[in-house]
């Protein structure tokens, strides 16, 4: 009884985090519901795993939560080579770009356009660029918080988000091109 | 294009509340976690004294299945008054 009361507070306290950081990551509030109950189920399991001298609570769950959107998204994308029949009964309708299409809740219809192409270009970054630009311009993450959660130095996440950047201005500026010819 | 201007717009993102049905899809996804398992040390040290107890039962039997051959043979012997001395005749 005390380890489930135990539980709903750890949830109360970190729904948000986990349910807005998937939400950004796949983009489709079912796909970040499966997200979060799988991650809140993981997080039950393996409870006794935490260990707060190596990390807290927050980035913990923070990594967990980001490792298992990165492994939902390889997932996906493996099925996605293999299944020209399932991509029929799928859920979701992807643009033009191959990504779902936007159906961020927290992202009003007036700005869907303009953040929806903002954030596929986000989400065609390598992996580690598309973590540091999430956590330090969406979810507001210090530097080195980032660096925690990615288990790396604040001067790489720096230098991931320099990176990041110049890649999305160089997409942006062919985007630009392409939709003017 | 400065992308820092660009990258300000994701500031227009609100923080989404997940829905109140959440938490119970997680409680009954954790109940249909399967029973916790004993520790891997545990499991394999009751493999080990398994193992122990059926070599212990092998080898008492294997020793009594000899012993009680080797008391027929003796008994079959001096029935039929078969002698293991070397004299040929009782002389």
């Amino acid at each position: 009884m005390q380890e489930e009361t135990a539980f709903r507070e750890l949830y109360e306290i970190y729904k948000e985090l986990v349910y807005n950081l998937a939400l950004h990551y796949v983009r489709l509030p079912e796909d970040a519901e499966d997200l979060t109950q799988e991650v809140f189920v993981k997080l039950y399991r393996h409870r006794q795993q935490h260990d707060p001298a190596l990390a807290s609570m927050k980035t913990w769950i923070s990594r967990i939560t980001i490792n298992h959107c990165l492994d939902f998204i390889r997932r996906k994308k493996a099925r996605k080579r293999f299944g020209v029949i399932t991509s029929l009964f799928s859920r979701e309708k992807e643009n033009e770009t191959g990504f779902a299409d936007l159906q961020h809740p927290g992202i009003i219809a007036e700005d869907r356009e303009e953040l929806g192409a903002l954030l596929d270009l986000i989400n065609s970054l390598p992996e580690k660029q598309r973590t540091a630009l999430i956590l330090m311009k969406i979810e507001d993450f210090s530097q080195k918080e980032a660096a925690e959660i990615m288990n790396t130095s604040p001067k790489a996440v720096e230098s991931l988000l320099q990176r990041a950047k110049q890649q999305l201005e160089k997409k942006w500026v062919d985007r630009k091109g392409l939709h003017r010819e | 294009m400065n992308i820092d201007k660009e990258l300000e717009k994701l500031n227009r993102i609100r923080r989404v509340e997940p829905p109140l049905f959440l938490y119970t899809r997680i409680r009954a996804g954790i109940e249909e976690l399967p029973r916790q398992q004993a520790p891997l040390k545990w499991r394999l040290a009751t493999v080990g004294i398994f193992v122990i107890l059926l070599a212990l039962n092998i080898g008492t039997l294997r020793q009594r299945y000899a012993a009680t051959r080797s008391t027929e043979i003796l008994q079959m012997a001096s029935s039929m008054q078969l002698s293991n001395s070397n004299e040929l005749y009782h002389e």
